[in-house]
C-alpha cells in the first residue's frame, strides 16, 4: 500500500448533489489510503449543508472559520461591493440579472466568504484543495485563498461543456491544475482562452463507476421488472429546463401508446419546475399517456438508461454522452438538431437524426437502433471525449501525490561545482536535429563571440542523430565538450551535469535553435559589471519572424507565463528597456557558482527548466530584482521551436510555484503606459508585416 | 403650475389603511402639490382597491439577451479593476455565476413623464421580503428617475436596519419608520438624505396596520395645526389623574426647565369630574404657574387613544390605562415614582429621581429633532433645483 496519502489532509468543497458524483469518488479513494478528507459548503438558498448530509459527509460551514475579529474587514469588503454595485445600478441595467436585494444577499455572503476561506486555509493548512471548479464566487474565492497560501488547488470539469460560454475562460485562473475529462473539452477550453499548460486530460471519474453499479445491481432487469416491461422496447426521451411544445412528440405518443410492447419514459431536468412540468403533461391527451411514464426526480438518470432499449434527445442535452458511454443508441430529433450548433452529436456521427414520425416509424417496425450506429466513430468519440474511464480515478489521484509531492520538493539536484573555472564563458547548447539550424547556430556563436573573452562550447548532443548532424559535431575542433544525452534520458540532468564540468566562470545556456547575434558576450560582461555576481540575465529574443518571442516573462490573466510582448515587432519601444523581471524564458546567463548554489535546474520541470530556475534563484537569493533582462543581448530563434507537452512538466511547475504566480502582464502595461487599445493596434501592425501589407 | 410627485405602489405594498393615509395625505398637500400613485401593470390587481387615490397605470416590460459577449464585458469593465482587500478582483468572482456571465436582463418601465414632477417615492425592498418583481420595478424605476433627472427618495415598509443595504443605498433619500433603521442607516449612506418619521405617520407604513394608526396621524394632523404645534416641537402625552394632582405638579415643575420646546396632552377620562371641576379646569388652575413654562398644551379624551400617537413620549406618575397602551404601540412610557425601584424594559422606564426624570424628557426631546413629518420631506423635492437628490441635503 501506498503510504504517500497516510495523514495528508485534503480539502473538498462541495456544493450540489450533482457536483459530488466527481468528487466524492476520488477523496473516497483517497480517504481509503490514509487521507484526512475534510469537506466544507458554503452559503447558498440551494443548500449546500443538505448536499453533504444526504451524503452523509461530515462538513464545516465557511462561516465556521470566521471569528468576531473579522468583522470590520467583512464590513469594508461589503463597503466596497456595495459602493461598486450601487454606483451600476443606479445607472444601468448590466449588474441586474438578479434582483437588488438578491445581489446584495449574495454581496454580504461573499464578503463573509473571502474571509472564511481565508482563516480556513491558514488554520487548517491542508496539503491539497479540491473543488469542481472555480467558476463559481466559493470556487473563485477558495482556489485565490489556496494560491495565496501556495496550497495545490485541483479542479475538475463540469459537465460536456458543448455551448458557447465566457467561463471557459476562467476554467484554471487560480487553480494549480484543472483535469479534464478529454482532448475534446480541453481544445475548447483553450479555444475560449483557457490556459492550455494548466488543463490536463484525465479521464472521466464518475461513469465507469455508475456503469459497475448498474451492472452489479442489475439495474435494466430488476427496473423493468418492477415496472412490468421486461420484454418491453423501452425508450427514453430525455428533455431539458425549457420544454418545447408537446405536440413536436405526438407521433412518439401515440405509437407507444397503441403498441402494448412499447414503453415511454420521458426524463425533465431537474431545473424544470414542477408546475411547469404539470402544465405541459396537461397539454398531452390523456389516451396517449399509455404506456408512458414522465419522471422527474422519481428515477435516478442512470437507471433510466440502463432501462432503456434506445434513447432520445428531444433538446440539448449532456445525457447523450452518458448514453453513448452506457452503449444505448442514440437518437436526437431533428427539431433538437440545428447544424449551427458548437457540439452535435449528429454530426460526430454518434447519433441518428430522426423527425418523430420517423422515430415513431422505426418503433412500429422494431428497428435495431444499434446499427444505425457507426461503432468505429462511437469508439473513437469516447476516447476523445473520456480518454479514460476506467482509470480515471488513479490518474486524478497520481496527478494529485505529484502535485503534492512538487509543491513539497526542496531538492537541489545540481550539487557540487567539479571543475574550477578557467574560461570567462561556458556556453551550452542543445543540439537541434536539424543539422542546418545547428551548423547556423554554431556559426553564429563563432562569428558574434569573438574577441569578447575565451569561451568553450558544451554540447548536449541526442543519443541517436542524424549522418549530417554526427558530422558537423566530429568536425568541430578547439574549446567543444561533447555530453551525449542517451535516449530516453531526461537532458535536464546532462545540462546540470554539462553546468558542473564548465570550465567557465559564467555559464550561459541556450535553448535549442536559439543563435546569438553579434556583440552578446559584450553586453553579459557590461552586465555582470552592472549588476554584480548573484543575478541570472535573459536576452531579448525573437522568432524566426522576427517577432518577440522572449522579453522578459510576465504572468499573464490565468497566471501562466507569458512572454512581455509576445508577438510583437522586436523593435516596439517597451521591449527595449532593461529591467527585472520575475523569470526569464530559453535562455539564461549566470555565475557558475550561483548556477550551483541554486542547486541548477531541476530535472522534473521539463520545458519549464528556464522559468524554474530564476523563480528558484529569487527564491534563494531573497531578491525579486534577481532576474535581469538585457534587451541589448540579442538572439533569434532559427526555427520554429516544437517543445514535447509532458503533463508532468506542467504538474510540477505549477504543483512547485502556483504560490508565486500572479497576474502581472496588466501591471507592465499599467508601467509602460500602454493601453489595450495599444497592444492591439501594435499586435495588427506586426501581424500586416507578416503578411508583407 | 402646480409640481408632481409621483408615488409608485405595487402590490405588497398597500393595506387599506395605507391607502386611506394616502388619500388624507393626498389632499392635505393638494394645495402645494399634485400627488400621483402610479402602479405597474404587474400590479394591477390593487388598481381598485386604490381607487380612492385615482392612481395611473403604467406598463413595464422586460427584455432579455443570453450569452451575450457585449454584455459580458460590459459587466466586466463596470467591475474593473475593483478588487477585495488582497487583490481579488470582483469580476473575477462574481461575474460566470451570480452575475449570469453574458446573460443580461432589462426592464424598463414605460412611464411618460409628468409635467413639472419634482420627485418619485416608492418602497425600498428588503431582501427578507420583497418579490422578484416588486424589486425589478423598483430598479427599473430608479434608472427612469435618473435618466429624466428626477430625485428618488425609497421609504421603509420592512425594517432596514439589517446586514443587507444595498436597496437603501439606491434612492437618494430614505424614510425610515424606526429609530434604529434612521440611526443605522446614518452610519452606512454616504449621504445626509435620511429621515424619521413621526410615530402617526411611521405606524401607517406597517403590513399589520390598523384604524388605530390611521385615526392617530389624522388626529395629529389636526391637532398640530389646531395648536399650532411647530414640527420640532416634542410632544409629550401626560395621563392625568385627579388622585395624583401632587404627583402631576411635581413632574411639571421637574420638566420646567425644557418647558418651552414641549407641548403636553393631556389625557383623561371626559367623566372624571371632581365636585364642580372638571379635569381640565383642575390641570388649568392647579398647575396654572407651571403650565406657563410650557410652549403649548392641549386636551384629550382618554377614550381616543390613538391621539397618543403624536407624542414622542407619556410621561406619568405611575401605569395606568394609556402606558399599557404606549407599550403596545411602541411609544416610550417615562413613569415618575419616588417610591419605587427603578426599572427599564425598552418602551417601558421608570425613574425615581428628578435628575433621571428630565434626563428621559430630554432624550425625547433630542429624539423628536430627527424626525420629520411627510409632507416636510415631500416639500424638499418641490424646491427649484432638485435634481437626483443633490438638492436634498439639508
Amino acid at each position: 500500500m501506498d503510504h504517500f496519502w497516510k495523514n495528508k489532509k485534503i480539502i473538498a468543497y462541495i456544493a450540489l448533489a450533482h457536483h459530488t458524483r466527481f468528487i466524492i469518488p476520488v477523496m473516497e479513494r483517497l480517504a481509503s489510503q490514509g487521507a484526512r478528507i475534510r469537506y466544507i459548503v458554503g452559503q447558498a438558498e440551494r443548500s449546500q449543508e443538505i448536499t453533504a448530509l444526504e451524503l452523509g459527509l461530515e462538513y464545516s460551514h465557511i462561516y465556521d472559520f470566521i471569528t468576531d475579529a473579522d468583522y470590520d474587514e467583512i464590513q469594508k469588503n461589503y463597503h466596497l461591493l456595495k459602493q461598486t454595485f450601487a454606483h451600476s445600478l443606479k445607472r444601468h441595467f448590466l449588474l441586474g440579472v438578479l434582483p437588488v436585494t438578491v445581489i446584495d444577499k449574495t454581496l454580504y455572503a461573499t464578503s463573509m466568504e473571502y474571509i472564511g476561506l481565508r482563516n480556513l486555509l491558514k488554520k487548517e493548512k491542508p496539503d491539497l484543495c479540491f473543488a469542481l471548479h472555480e467558476l463559481n464566487r466559493w470556487g473563485k474565492m477558495f482556489a485565490f485563498w489556496a494560491k495565496k497560501e501556495n496550497i495545490p488547488f485541483i479542479t475538475l470539469q463540469e459537465g460536456l461543456t458543448y455551448d458557447i460560454d465566457f467561463g471557459y475562460s476562467g476554467h484554471a485562473q487560480y487553480s494549480t491544475l484543472n483535469l479534464v475529462w478529454g482532448e475534446r473539452v480541453k481544445r475548447k477550453m483553450v479555444g475560449f482562452e483557457a490556459p492550455e499548460s494548466k488543463i490536463l486530460p484525465v479521464g472521466n471519474a464518475h461513469l465507469a463507476k455508475e456503469m459497475a453499479v448498474q451492472k452489479k445491481k442489475r439495474v435494466r432487469e430488476t427496473k423493468r421488472k418492477t415496472y412490468g416491461i421486461s420484454n418491453h422496447f423501452v425508450s427514453l426521451l430525455v428533455l431539458s429546463a425549457t420544454l418545447p411544445n408537446p405536440d413536436l412528440f405526438a407521433p412518439i405518443f401515440k405509437t407507444v401508446s397503441e403498441n402494448t410492447g412499447q414503453t415511454l419514459f420521458v426524463k425533465f431536468h431537474p431545473a424544470c419546475k414542477k408546475p411547469q412540468i404539470d402544465k405541459w403533461t396537461k397539454l398531452i391527451p390523456d389516451h396517449f399517456k399509455k404506456n408512458t411514464y414522465f419522471i422527474h426526480a422519481e428515477e435516478n438518470t442512470y437507471d433510466l438508461i440502463s432501462m432503456a432499449d434506445v434513447c432520445v434527445l428531444g433538446q440539448l442535452s449532456t445525457t447523450g454522452l452518458e448514453a453513448i458511454a452506457f452503449g444505448k443508441p442514440l437518437v436526437k430529433l431533428n427539431f433538437a438538431y440545428s447544424s449551427k450548433a458548437p457540439y452535435s452529436f449528429v454530426d460526430q456521427g454518434v447519433a441518428v437524426k430522426m423527425s418523430a414520425l420517423e422515430f415513431a416509424k422505426a418503433l412500429t417496425d422494431k428497428t435495431d437502433f444499434s446499427k444505425l450506429i457507426d461503432k468505429e466513430k462511437t469508439e473513437q468519440y469516447l476516447t476523445n471525449e473520456l480518454i479514460d474511464t476506467a482509470k480515471a480515478i488513479e490518474n486524478i489521484c497520481c496527478v494529485f501525490k505529484k502535485t503534492i509531492q512538487a509543491n513539497t520538493d526542496t531538492d537541489k539536484s545540481a550539487g557540487k561545482s567539479e571543475q574550477a573555472p578557467d574560461k570567462k564563458w561556458s556556453i551550452i547548447i542543445q543540439v537541434p536535429d536539424d543539422h542546418n539550424v545547428f551548423l547556423a547556430q554554431l556559426e553564429a556563436v563563432a562569428f558574434n563571440s569573438e574577441n569578447q573573452g575565451d569561451y568553450e562550447i558544451i554540447l548536449l548532443e541526442p543519443e541517436k542523430k542524424t549522418t549530417e548532424i554526427t558530422r558537423i559535431l566530429d568536425s568541430l575542433e578547439g574549446d567543444v565538450k561533447r555530453i551525449v544525452v542517451p535516449e530516453n534520458n531526461n537532458s535536464i540532468v546532462l545540462m546540470n551535469q554539462a553546468g558542473n564540468m564548465a570550465r567557465g566562470e559564467h555559464l550561459i545556456f541556450l535553448e535549442k535553435k536559439l543563435a546569438p547575434l553579434k556583440g552578446w558576450l559584450d553586453c553579459l560582461d557590461h552586465a555582470f559589471l552592472k549588476h554584480g555576481d548573484g543575478k541570472i540575465f535573459g536576452a531579448s529574443i525573437s522568432d524566426q519572424k522576427g517577432k518577440i518571442a522572449c522579453a522578459g516573462m510576465v504572468v499573464d490573466h490565468n497566471h501562466t507565463p507569458v512572454s512581455a510582448y509576445r508577438y510583437l515587432q522586436m523593435g516596439f519601444p517597451s521591449a527595449l528597456k532593461e529591467r527585472s523581471f520575475q523569470m526569464v524564458d530559453y535562455f539564461v546567463a549566470m555565475k557558475k557558482k550561483l548556477f550551483c548554489k541554486t542547486g541548477g535546474f531541476t530535472p522534473q520541470a521539463g520545458k519549464y527548466l528556464f522559468l524554474d530556475i530564476c523563480l528558484k534563484t529569487i527564491q534563494y537569493k531573497d531578491d525579486a530584482d534577481a532576474i535581469v533582462y538585457l534587451p541589448d543581448l540579442k538572439m533569434i530563434f532559427l526555427d520554429h521551436l516544437y517543445q514535447r507537452e509532458n503533463p508532468d512538466d506542467a504538474i510540477y511547475f505549477y504543483g512547485k510555484w502556483n504560490g508565486c504566480l500572479w497576474e502581472s502582464e496588466k501591471k507592465l502595461h499599467e508601467v509602460d503606459g500602454i493601453s489595450p487599445e495599444d497592444i492591439a493596434q501594435a499586435k495588427l501592425t506586426a501581424a500586416m508585416q507578416s503578411i508583407g501589407a | 403650475m402646480k409640481k408632481k410627485l409621483i408615488w409608485l405602489i405595487q402590490s405588497n405594498q398597500i393595506t387599506p389603511t395605507i391607502c386611506d393615509f394616502l388619500k388624507t395625505l393626498q389632499i392635505r398637500m393638494e394645495k402645494l402639490l399634485n400627488l400621483l400613485f402610479m402602479v405597474p401593470d404587474s400590479s394591477c390587481e390593487i388598481l381598485e382597491k386604490i381607487k380612492d387615490l385615482d392612481p395611473t397605470s403604467f406598463k413595464t416590460s422586460t427584455r432579455t439577451a443570453n450569452t451575450s459577449y457585449q454584455g459580458y464585458l460590459a459587466k466586466q469593465k463596470i467591475l474593473n479593476n475593483t478588487t477585495f482587500t488582497e487583490g481579488l478582483s470582483f469580476s473575477d468572482v462574481l461575474l460566470l455565476d451570480d452575475l449570469g456571465g453574458g446573460n443580461v436582463i432589462q426592464t424598463f418601465v414605460e412611464i411618460v413623464k409628468p409635467d413639472h414632477t419634482c420627485g418619485l417615492i416608492l418602497q425600498i425592498p428588503t431582501p427578507l421580503g420583497s418579490s422578484e418583481t416588486e424589486e425589478r420595478v423598483f430598479h427599473a424605476a430608479i434608472l427612469w428617475a435618473n435618466q429624466n433627472s428626477i430625485p428618488v427618495i425609497g421609504y421603509e415598509l420592512l425594517p432596514l436596519d439589517t446586514r443587507w443595504t444595498l436597496a437603501a443605498t439606491l434612492p437618494d433619500g430614505i424614510i425610515t419608520r424606526y429609530n434604529e433603521s434612521y440611526d443605522y442607516l446614518k452610519t452606512v449612506l454616504n449621504h445626509k438624505n435620511i429621515w424619521l418619521l413621526p410615530l402617526y405617520e411611521g405606524s401607517i407604513f406597517s403590513s399589520v396596520s390598523t384604524e388605530f394608526n390611521l385615526n392617530g396621524a389624522k388626529a395629529a394632523y389636526h391637532y398640530r395645526n389646531d395648536c399650532s404645534i411647530p414640527a420640532q416641537r416634542t410632544v409629550l402625552y401626560v395621563p392625568h389623574n385627579v388622585a395624583m394632582i401632587y404627583e402631576y405638579q411635581e413632574i411639571l415643575k421637574v420638566m420646567a426647565p425644557v418647558g418651552d420646546q414641549l407641548h403636553l396632552m393631556f389625557g383623561f377620562g371626559q367623566d372624571q369630574v371632581r365636585g364642580a371641576y372638571s379635569q381640565m379646569e383642575i390641570i388649568k388652575t392647579v398647575y396654572h404657574n407651571e403650565l406657563k413654562k410650557f410652549a403649548s398644551y392641549s386636551f384629550h379624551n382618554m377614550n381616543n387613544p390613538w391621539e397618543m400617537l403624536m407624542a414622542e413620549s407619556l410621561v406619568a406618575c405611575s401605569a395606568c390605562f394609556q402606558t399599557t397602551i404606549a407599550q403596545e404601540k411602541n411609544i416610550p412610557s417615562i413613569i415618575f415614582d419616588p417610591l419605587l425601584p427603578p426599572m427599564d424594559k425598552g418602551y417601558k422606564k421608570r425613574v425615581n429621581r428628578k435628575d433621571n426624570l428630565l434626563k428621559a424628557v430630554k432624550q425625547s426631546i433630542a429624539l423628536k429633532q430627527k424626525k420629520n413629518e411627510l409632507g416636510d420631506i415631500i416639500m424638499l423635492l418641490t424646491r427649484s433645483g432638485a435634481k437626483n437628490g443633490s438638492f436634498l441635503e439639508k
